[in-house]
């Protein structure tokens, strides 16, 4: 290139290029809306500390995903060969889900599910919201692919969410993705009216019989039994069982505790940052702000509720056959929805409203567990009818 | 250092996966290798490597991993299993997972691995693929009347509808995909959705149910009552008075307590004696200062 004024013209040039290649320069006003998402989560995790752990890494990815750049330089995260393409890689491709299976499955206590399995059938119930919202999805004119994948956001489990997007609508991914973990941050807000709502004084004064001792045979049996026994009818949701019921056993065996300790720690903790980071800064305001993303929000909030509502009524529901002795408070049936451990500490903190000495968390803990084997065997059949 | 039975116990584990290794391989390939089409009369098809337009055979494997069909029998006389051995250990033989393979049925070895002894004809009417055994036929097909650069094949890859085909396929997939998703079909006959919840529900309740009734009974079967029952049967009346119920968490935690507290307790009441321990201080060189600077001659400065 000629610089025909000499060194003042080719320094001006290059300036102004600079310039263009500029934040500044290249700023939209749904930059600027989504990096104060972005804030806002990182804030609403410092200062509420709603599920800081993924919260602050998806908020501040969301700032990384939208500092706007000049197209072409392999920086963004859908710009092939770039670092953030690569990590982003995992996501699409559905490979960090199961590695955080893998930790959750090393770091749960299925104690309170063995010893007193008919909680597992709140954990089913309240995999209603992701077949509400995917009916309403349809309604709305979602493709099936689509609707299923906005359905399991009702499952109340990010990595679930995000593997099942990833295979059916990757498109939806940043809007899913965000959406889920949103809510799960939101179920101390979400859950406790809808709890209220359905239940009576007298249902949320009944107290549990506490929980057996559970044998050290037990629990390794339940990892090897749980795999044999969902994945043979649901194979599909193999990726996520399997990790799931091979952390357990991993932890439960305890002749491996080196490599529980690594799955529920280091790994968990890497993943985690790899996976908040690129959902956050997949949301680019020019693919994240449409309508049908503020859709997807509002079908995950409704999800929400549909999955407490189930839970909770099958509570009732399930009472109607129980002795005086062994009825359920219905309290704990918000936590049939995933989000482990947050909606068990919901149940617990309600419980705690109306009877200072009745505490539900372990209660709770029980179908909490459930509902994540629950969403995942969900997701599966999913996958399998509509892949 | 390898212990005596840990040495005994590798070389039976790595016997054991490599014997079911081959099993296994085995099993995989011979089920989901399928002749998948065939053109006999190529007039104007693909071309072998001396450019010419000879017979040709597909064949598909529906497996999710490679297979290797080296060592595997290709045959048109259902009397003579054995009449073509797929050369072993070539990479050619190897087809990938849902993928293809083209043998020439021309009856010209030198051009390579891929062709045949004998070649197929509108006289042959028979043509099998064959395990190494030489004696188990994995898939085989009665040949039907061909005609000029139509070939027979399966609709879809790996089914068992055969059709003539004008638009012949060789490596590549038969169907032409026209046809709906998966998504697309069940939205077809399931509009509102409302099959897929109660199909789902339904089968997330019977997963669930499952581990329930699982674990209702292992439960029962670990419980200390068993253990009480056994030895009231054995007559063991006394050992079995001992035996009390499950411990709760909740009595667990409430002991678990006592003893904390407890514990906790036992320094709580002190004698309320004062003793003052008259502290020296030794000279050491170790801890002197003298010797921990160094020491510079002054007069340089």
């Amino acid at each position: 290139m000629e610089f025909s004024g000499g060194f003042f013209d080719f320094l001006t040039h290059h300036l102004k290029q600079f310039i263009e290649y500029t934040a500044f320069s290249n700023m939209t006003i749904g930059h600027i809306i989504m990096i104060i998402v972005g804030l806002v989560f990182i804030t609403l995790a410092i200062t509420k500390e709603y599920e800081p752990l993924l919260l602050v890494p998806i908020g501040f990815g969301m700032i990384i995903g939208n500092i706007p750049f000049y197209p072409g330089l392999q920086i963004g995260i859908y710009e092939q060969g770039s670092v953030l393409n690569y990590l982003y890689f995992g996501v699409i491709n559905g490979v960090y889900p199961p590695l955080i299976f893998l930790g959750i499955g090393a770091m749960t206590d299925f104690s309170a599910l063995i010893s007193n399995p008919k909680l597992m059938l709140i954990g089913a119930a309240a995999q209603l919201g992701i077949f509400g919202a995917y009916m309403l999805a349809l309604l709305l004119g979602f493709s099936p692919e689509q609707a299923g994948a906005i359905g399991i956001i009702g499952g109340a489990d990010g990595p679930t969410a995000i593997f099942l997007t990833s295979k059916l609508a990757p498109e939806l991914m940043g809007a899913i993705a965000v959406s889920a973990y949103s809510y799960m941050a939101l179920v101390p807000v979400i859950q406790p009216p809808i709890m209220k709502l359905l239940t009576t004084k007298k249902e949320r004064l009944i107290r549990m019989k506490p929980p057996r001792a559970v044998s050290k045979t037990e629990k390794i049996l339940f990892p090897i039994l749980g795999i044999l026994l969902t994945c043979f009818i649901v194979p599909s949701g193999l990726p996520l069982l399997g990790m799931l019921f091979f952390g357990n056993l991993l932890k439960e065996s305890t002749v491996t505790n080196r490599l529980a300790e690594t799955a529920r720690g280091p790994l968990i903790d890497i993943v985690t940052i790899l996976i908040g980071l690129t959902v956050g800064a997949s949301t680019q305001a020019n693919t994240f702000l449409t309508t049908r993303s503020l859709s997807i929000f509002a079908l995950g909030a409704i999800s929400f509720v549909i999955a407490t509502f189930g839970g909770v009524m099958f509570c009732k529901f399930i009472n109607l056959f129980l002795s005086k002795d062994n009825k359920i408070n219905p309290l704990i049936g918000n936590a049939g929805v995933s989000a482990v451990p947050d909606s068990a500490r919901v149940s617990q903190m309600i419980g705690l409203q109306y009877d200072k000495t009745n505490h539900l968390l372990m209660h709770a803990m029980g179908p909490n567990v459930a509902g994540v084997i629950g969403s995942a065997v969900a997701a599966g059949i999913l996958l399998s009818f509509l892949y | 250092m390898i212990k005596h039975n840990q040495k005994i116990l590798i070389p039976l584990i790595v016997s054991f996966l490599l014997v079911f290794k081959s099993f296994y391989g085995l099993s995989q390939s011979h089920t989901n290798l399928k002749i998948n089409e065939i053109l006999i009369l190529n007039e104007n098809g693909i071309t072998n490597e001396k450019a010419q337009h000879a017979p040709w055979i597909e064949i598909f494997n529906s497996a999710y991993n490679s297979v290797n069909i080296g060592g595997f029998y290709i045959t048109d006389d259902p009397n003579n299993l054995k009449k073509y051995l797929i050369p072993k250990n070539s990479q050619k033989t190897i087809i990938p997972k849902r993928g293809y393979i083209i043998l020439w049925a021309d009856g010209d070895l030198s051009q390579g691995v891929l062709h045949t002894s004998f070649k197929l004809d509108t006289s042959s009417h028979f043509l099998a693929l064959v395990e190494p055994n030489g004696r188990k036929i994995i898939d085989s097909l009665t040949l039907p009347k061909f005609q000029p650069d139509i070939s027979y094949s399966r609709k879809n890859d790996g089914e068992n509808i055969w059709e003539y085909k004008v638009n012949v396929s060789p490596g590549m997939a038969n169907s032409t995909s026209n046809e709906p998703s998966a998504a697309q079909t069940f939205i077809q006959y399931d509009p509102t959705g409302i099959g897929m919840a109660i199909i789902a529900i339904t089968v997330v309740f019977i997963v669930l149910i499952l581990l329930y009734i699982v674990f209702n009974n292992i439960s029962k079967l670990y419980s200390l009552d068993m253990k009480k029952k056994k030895l009231i049967k054995k007559g063991k009346i006394e050992e079995a008075s001992v035996i009390k119920g499950d411990t709760t968490g909740e009595v667990s935690a409430a002991i678990a307590m006592a003893l904390h507290l407890y514990s906790e307790q036992l320094h709580d009441e002190e004698n309320a004696v004062l003793t003052i321990k008259r502290v020296s201080k030794n000279y050491s060189p170790w801890n002197s200062k003298i010797y921990g600077i160094r020491q510079f001659d002054r007069k340089i400065w």
